[in-house]
């Protein structure tokens, strides 16, 4: 028990919370305005894929840029896209509005994603609940925003909210480690990779996880999921599983974490067809793996974290491009897929985690 | 004096293949740079490993 109590004690674990609130933001802000785009069905249609594309790709761009400028108060400044996405939207009524503004979100998006990257996993001395919690911050964000814009909440309090959001971020900057005279000064205690599997084909397999998830995760068989609440309680425990992902990493090691939530969601995702309690569970243990890639590629570049995140999103984007293109046929071939995709995922996660007991 | 116009499928058509042929273009020149960084910063902790 104390052991246990040790393990979760945790330095500068207010850089994970402060964090949380910033994401939330961010995701509220990005979600209500996508929701809130009007135009024909092809229009709509590239909007979203194109958000997704230039939410997810820069972000190695500037991650690479943030890894070096660890003082650029990059959170700021994506809020302040965001909010001039808003505004852009709303107040001009030249064509260009709509492009203009998704470029701007999708900016916005990527700065305070990627400064939460980088202060979360430099402040956490290896540890994987900070980045963990900063992470399941956008779950909550992605409802909330959604809920905003199906109830036509007046747009105008949404740059209030993220002024709300500053302070926060203006804190989370002192996080960062300062005393390092090295400009990449590395994220000190990651070493969750198998040392014996080269880095390049760690990074390569992590992200082909996190694609792999990406895309299973749009097909999870949830027939129960037809009211409002039941879409929070989805993503509720979507949330908390990020966050638990890294929590119980940190108490029982890597490798457990990855092999066991992995195989453990798959019967609950496929018999919570008609049953929300069983696949909520499911939910959770899948969303689970969510910072151990992460962690994966952190430890394969430790002295580029943002580049490390921004490389996860790549996987993310290449993972979920193909939803736009094709869907299971049937819940038989979904079952057969998902339940295919998991174990190869999880073989995978078996192989380039660190075989060591937990992180002290 | 019009001749032809284009009709609705083909109009829906088009505007989506040359949204998603430029959406594609982007990607690829990203993915290339990205590609190139994670290349020189693996080689980077190679070497400092070997250090």
């Amino acid at each position: 028990m104390e052991q246990t109590k040790q393990k979760l004690r945790t330095e500068n674990i207010g850089a994970g919370l402060l964090y949380f609130y910033i994401h939330f933001v961010t995701e509220v802000l990005c979600f209500f305005m996508l929701e809130s785009f009007i135009g024909d069905s092809v229009t709509l249609y590239l909007v979203v894929f194109a958000y997704d594309m230039l939410a997810f790709v820069p972000q190695g761009l500037l991650g690479y840029f943030a890894d070096r400028h660890r003082a650029f108060p990059l959170a700021i400044v994506g809020l302040a896209l965001m909010s001039a996405a808003l505004a852009v939207y709303r107040l001009w009524t030249a064509a260009a509005a709509l492009p203009v503004s998704l470029v701007l979100l999708c900016i916005g998006n990527c700065c305070t994603h990627i400064n939460g990257a980088e202060v979360t996993l430099r402040a956490s001395k290896g540890k994987l609940s900070h980045s963990a919690i900063f992470v399941s911050g956008g779950s909550f964000g992605v409802i909330s925003g959604k809920l905003l814009a199906a109830a036509e909440f007046p747009w105008w309090i949404l740059p209030l909210l993220a002024a709300s959001a500053v302070p926060f971020a203006v804190l989370a900057q002192y996080y960062i480690p300062k005393n390092s005279s090295d400009t990449l000064c590395a994220c000190d205690g990651f070493s969750y990779r198998n040392k014996k599997i080269g880095g390049a084909a760690v990074i390569l397999l992590a992200a082909a996880v996190v694609a792999v998830r990406g895309y299973i995760g749009y097909g999870i068989p949830t027939a129960w999921n037809k009211t409002t609440i039941q879409t929070v309680f989805l993503y509720v425990a979507m949330g908390i599983g990020k966050a638990l992902g890294g929590i119980v990493t940190d108490c029982i090691g890597i490798r457990r974490t990855a092999t066991l939530s992995s195989l453990l969601a798959l019967p609950f995702l496929l018999c919570g067809n008609q049953l929300m309690g069983i696949s909520l569970i499911g939910v959770l243990l899948f969303s689970m793996t969510m910072p151990i890639t992460l962690a994966l590629i952190v430890s394969a570049i430790p002295k580029e974290p943002g580049l490390a995140f921004g490389l996860t999103t790549l996987g993310l984007f290449i993972g979920t491009a193909p939803i736009f293109f094709f869907k299971f046929a049937s819940f038989e071939a979904g079952c057969i897929i998902i339940g295919a995709l998991t174990l190869l995922c999880t073989a995978a996660l078996y192989v380039i985690c660190e075989k060591g007991r937990e992180k002290q | 004096m019009t001749w032809f116009v284009l009709s609705e499928p083909t109009r829906l058509l088009s505007a989506a293949a040359v949204g998603l042929l430029v959406i594609g273009a982007v990607f690829l020149l990203l993915f290339a740079v990205l590609a190139v960084l994670t290349a020189s910063a693996l080689k980077r902790e190679k070497k400092d490993a070997a250090e």
